[in-house]
């Protein structure tokens, strides 16, 4: 059993150190570089040659290398801290959570361009009725309905496009199964199945993950105030992390969709708003019952 | 130990047996992935389907006992019968 604690200690050890201690020691040697180069010497690379803090380190004694070492783990760590918690308010950026209503212009830059595409879908419809309509005609309905998902799946609400993934759920579960999701969703949790639970922490996880590599570029996008090359990697980080996170919340708010349309009745029947011998989706009369029971009153 | 699926749960059991036997876990410690990125087993979209076949909704009377059709922006609210208040029903087509 030893063993097994053993190597699990391995395994989260190896974790704290590619999530927080390693880029937090490649952070450090940009700050190291960027100290040394500045601005007006930026890509200087002979400029970085000279510079002999890592000779003269190898010169002292065993006990002050020990020690820089140290020290370099120690503000590794204390960088890796940091940004994990500047991982909130980056996550509240990127899901379109702004303060003082300052996505407001947005959101209805968003919102016309959504009513916009259904207008036209909508057009097209009612030109041709289904029976009556060309391969091309349907295609080309398909390509506007597509167009319309891309922009949200449901009426634009965020200014965001990761925030409307997620606003869209919300909407949708109401406005289809009369469900609140932010009180229903840990009830439905308490009753899925494991593999489906591991399925949404995986997703989850993913999101995470993706969130917190994005929020590395913040560090690097302040460096770059004294070493522009920082903010070209800064850059770089925020959108391989940016790209990570919106496939991240597409799978996460399609298994959750999907959760709720296979598990809704599941919920049901346990709070006792539907009989078992009952089958298919949650009504919405059903979930709007539920909402009532979960809510209390608030 | 209950949010684990069961064939973690058992993989689980395996390597305390083992580890409990004496025996070398190193291979069964492998096949346990906390990795949280997990991307073998990650939900992936399906490459290339396109946008699909648009679900055209209407909806009629709950009861059947009018003529009246709705419709509703995509995955917008379900509209209602203007008499009774109840949800309007899917119709097909």
């Amino acid at each position: 059993v030893s063993v097994f604690f053993g190597e699990l200690a391995k395994q989260l050890a190896g974790r704290w150190l590619s999530l927080l201690a390693l880029p937090g020691v490649l952070f450090l040697a940009a700050v190291w570089i960027g100290s040394r180069l500045g601005q007006t010497h930026a890509m200087d690379l002979q400029r970085l040659a000279s510079a002999s803090t890592a000779s003269e380190l190898a010169h002292r004694s065993v006990t002050v290398q020990v020690l820089a070492l140290i020290g370099l783990a120690l503000a590794s760590a204390v960088v890796g801290v940091v940004v994990q918690a500047l991982v909130v308010p980056v996550r509240a950026l990127c899901l379109g959570l702004w303060p003082f209503g300052l996505g407001g212009m947005l959101t209805s830059r968003r919102r016309n361009r959504w009513h916009e595409l259904v207008r036209q879908r909508t057009d097209l419809e009612r030109a041709r009725p289904v029976l009556e309509r060309s391969t091309e005609e349907q295609r080309r309905i398909d390509r506007i309905a597509g167009r319309i998902n891309a922009i949200a799946m449901a009426e634009p609400g965020r200014p965001t496009w990761m925030g409307d993934r997620v606003h869209a759920l919300a909407e949708i579960t109401v406005n289809r199964y009369g469900l609140d999701l932010a009180f229903g969703w840990p009830r439905l949790w308490l009753v899925l199945d494991d593999a489906v639970r591991t399925e949404i922490s995986i997703a989850q996880s993913a999101f995470a993950t993706a969130m917190f590599t994005a929020t590395w570029s913040v560090p690097y996008l302040a460096l770059g105030v004294v070493w522009w090359p920082a903010a070209a990697i800064g850059v770089g980080i925020a959108a391989a992390g940016w790209a990570r996170a919106r496939r991240g919340i597409a799978t996460l708010t399609d298994l959750t969709e999907a959760t709720l349309d296979l598990y809704g009745r599941t919920l049901a029947v346990a709070l006792g708003v539907a009989d078992e011998s009952t089958t298919g989706p949650l009504t919405p009369d059903e979930g709007r019952t539920i909402t009532d029971i979960i809510r209390k009153g608030r | 130990m209950a949010r684990f699926p069961a064939a973690v749960r058992q993989l689980l059991a395996d390597i305390e047996t083992e580890a409990r036997a004496g025996r070398p876990i190193r291979d069964l410690l492998s096949e346990l992935s906390i990795d949280p990125d997990e991307n073998t087993r990650q939900h992936w979209p399906l490459p290339g389907v396109g946008p699909g076949r648009a679900s055209e909704e209407r909806f009629g009377c709950p009861e059947d006992l009018c003529d009246r059709a709705a419709t509703t922006v995509p995955a917008g609210a379900l509209p209602r019968c203007w008499l009774t208040g109840r949800y309007m029903t899917r119709r097909s087509g």
